[in-house]
């Protein structure tokens, strides 16, 4: 579209990299800067924000959209020490939520704060251990693709796995780049075999805290 | 009244110079302790809002009855119920038996109070400049703007709070809880707002605490190749400038991991392990090292949040997380064996002025004597004792929202009192000159008047305003600003 947008007003075409078409070879051109000067990455091919204008997705609006993502009841999200509500009480404020009656807090925060990420990491693990728990107890949901008794995960059944997380947790079909980088949870540091479950767990948790979960 | 203004010494670079450094606090987290080597000159300032409007002439600057022709008429004591401890210059509302009464079940800690700190107690004369709960509340943090709208904790979190993970952290409610209007405050520098200080903890960790996890080793790599591909996303790249995400992968990249390094999920946890109710053990978690003596010193602080919060203000100034704390009491009624926390707080003196005083300023003074007890006998650096006490470098300011009326049905303790500017503010450090009232109160009209900030000499007839008790903390703390009104009468070596 902002291809079409800048032929339309006469504009150089953009090259696939985004770089401007000079349409001269490029060995013709001397640049007077030597090959091995790394010249960064290429622009990418798409604009960026310059507003910069995003929404902060707050506790009822996340909490919602991951039960409906990973087929969850409210309790099955986390509670600390089991007893005590994340998204309700414990981290309900760096969440984006605000209690007037019992805390006097008129009117949420403005922003996330310095734990929000932290809390964030604590509900989606927990949402996403709860989740694979069901499905390995009972017939999966989610993770249909994976053999939970096998000692490892096969990259068919990986890429099924994460292909259908990113669709459910962000509403989008992944990149075939994402889905490799996400892929490289079914081994650890060391290269060994990650278990199935913890696979589940790993990838769910991955994506499902990605900042364009909390932001829209 | 003699006012020192200053604008040519502290330069517009200064202020900069204190953002910058805040801004550039990153480079210093490192995943050692953040407490590992204090800085000589770091200071602390804890903020205790009486909320509700806490009435100096009720607590620490009580006039008693016969001292005034107007004693039956303005709020005023008979001798028997106001106290002074031996050698003190100050003197307090004190009732020699606990009071159980109209529901209340009022044990005094005024009086104990000043006898274990009276020698660091400066009580301070003002006139606030609003009596709505929400502006006086704020104001009473900002000094009414004096610091370009800049509140005191942000102010202590620019001067001192430099490498610290969470410099300024507040708890209150209401006005107290307001960011301050001063757009040049980095976000380092902003209070983290914390709603439930008892399980605070766990919003320092990501991954303890919760069962039949991965082993953390696979949980990080988890979350490297997640921050990855969330910057390489195009998402990520389209929005890699908004300064809603920025700060957030800021916060998951630089600080989150640097908590969970430093372990703060073990080093905040006040509660003990309680089959049942808190079963830290079934999760793999344990009570922090310091839980036994803020357990002591907060007994209640399982069952009461303001004792909660006690506890977490001195943790996290211990433990070199923040060096501006605030807490308060809440507008919401406690009851344990009597109303241990009045509905609205010192604001329920609508209804019943007298009592409600003496049962709020009990329970925030023994707040704040828990909190100073803990700092008194804490090293600044347990490496270090040399440097001294964490109390040596600290500063309660007791804030409140404005005073309340000065008048009552003749001879009566049973009435209700509305709002009125005129109040005064108790300060608690080693860093003023305590034991002294700066200012007085006219023993005619129960009304409060100023002094002179140079020789301290009562000034009937003056009144001092928020700025000027802002400015007496901020010189107390070494936090200099443009038109700061400088209190040598009050601070120490000034």
């Amino acid at each position: 579209m902002l291809v079409v947008a800048l032929a339309a007003a006469g504009c150089p075409e953009l090259s696939p990299a985004g770089d401007v078409d000079s349409g001269v070879p490029d060995d013709v051109i001397d640049s007077g800067v030597a090959d091995e000067v790394d010249a960064g990455p290429p622009p990418p091919p798409f604009a960026i924000s310059t507003r910069n204008r995003l929404a902060w997705k707050r506790q009822r609006a996340l909490e919602n959209d991951l039960l409906i993502a990973l087929a969850l009841e409210k309790a099955d999200l986390c509670n600390e020490l089991g007893l005590y509500s994340c998204i309700d009480f414990v981290h309900l404020v760096p969440l984006g939520g605000n209690e007037p009656f019992s805390r006097s807090q008129y009117e949420p925060l403005p922003s996330p704060t310095v734990t929000t990420p932290i809390a964030l990491d604590r509900v989606a693990l927990s949402a996403c251990r709860a989740r694979v728990d069901q499905d390995v107890a009972g017939v999966p949901v989610v993770f249909a693709s994976l053999d939970f008794d096998a000692a490892a995960v096969d990259a068919e059944a990986a890429a099924a796995a994460i292909d259908g997380l990113g669709k459910r947790l962000l509403g989008r079909a992944l990149t075939p780049g994402e889905v490799e980088e996400f892929a490289a949870l079914t081994i650890d540091d060391d290269g060994a075999a990650v278990s199935p479950r913890d696979f589940a767990v790993l990838s769910c948790f991955a994506i499902a805290t990605m900042s364009e979960t909390i932001f829209y | 009244m003699k006012r020192i203004l200053k604008s040519s010494r502290r330069s517009l670079l200064q202020g900069m110079g204190s953002a910058l450094a805040v801004a550039g606090a990153s480079s210093l987290i490192s995943t050692r302790a953040a407490r590992a080597q204090v800085p000589v000159d770091r200071k602390f300032l804890f903020v205790i809002a009486a909320t509700g409007g806490g009435s100096i002439i009720d607590s620490f600057l009580p006039i008693v009855d016969s001292e005034s022709p107007n004693g039956a008429t303005i709020v005023a004591f008979p001798n028997q119920l106001v106290a002074q401890p031996n050698g003190s210059n100050l003197r307090c509302v004190h009732s020699p038996f606990p009071i159980e009464l109209g529901g209340f079940n009022i044990v005094g800690h005024l009086l104990p109070f000043l006898q274990r700190h009276g020698s660091d107690v400066a009580v301070m004369t003002q006139e606030c400049t609003s009596v709505n709960h929400l502006i006086a509340q704020k104001r009473s943090l900002t000094g009414a703007g004096i610091n370009g709208g800049r509140t005191l904790l942000e102010a202590a979190a620019m001067a001192h709070g430099n490498g610290l993970l969470m410099p300024a952290v507040n708890m209150c409610e209401s006005g107290y809880l307001e960011p301050g209007d001063d757009v040049s405050v980095p976000d380092s520098a902003r209070a983290v707002a914390v709603a439930d200080a008892l399980l605070f903890a766990f919003a320092t960790d990501g991954v303890r605490g919760l069962q039949n996890l991965p082993q953390r080793s696979l949980i990080d790599r988890a979350r490297r190749i997640r921050n990855r591909v969330d910057d390489d996303s195009v998402f990520g790249i389209t929005f890699r400038d908004a300064p809603l995400r920025r700060s957030f992968i800021d916060a998951r990249t630089r600080l989150a991991p640097t908590m969970e390094a430093n372990d703060l999920i073990t080093k905040l946890t006040m509660v003990a392990n309680v089959p049942g109710s808190i079963p830290l053990d079934d999760f793999d978690l344990s009570s922090s090292p310091d839980g036994e003596k803020v357990r002591a010193a907060f007994p209640s602080l399982t069952s009461d949040p303001f004792e909660a919060q006690g506890a977490l203000a001195f943790l996290l100034a211990r433990h070199g997380v923040s060096c501006a704390v605030a807490l308060s009491p809440s507008f919401n009624p406690l009851l344990d064996d009597g109303l241990k926390n009045t509905p609205l707080a010192f604001d329920f003196s609508h209804t019943n002025h007298t009592l409600t005083q003496y049962a709020m300023w009990s329970r925030v003074l023994r707040c704040a004597d828990g909190l100073i007890t803990l700092l008194k006998g804490q090293d600044v650096d347990d490496d270090d004792p040399a440097q001294g006490k964490m109390w040596n470098r600290s500063l309660v300011y007791i804030a409140t929202d404005f005073g309340r009326d000065k008048t009552r049905p003749a001879n009566s303790f049973e009435f209700g009192s509305g709002h009125h500017l005129n109040n005064g503010n108790i300060l608690i450090s080693p860093l003023l000159n305590g034991n002294r009232v700066y200012g007085g109160v006219d023993v005619n009209t129960a009304l409060t008047f100023g002094f002179d900030p140079v020789t301290g000499i009562a000034a009937p007839g003056s009144l001092m305003r928020e700025g000027e008790v802002y400015s007496a903390v901020a010189h107390a703390l070494g936090i200099d600003f443009d038109g700061r009104v400088d209190m040598p009468c009050m601070v120490k070596n000034a």
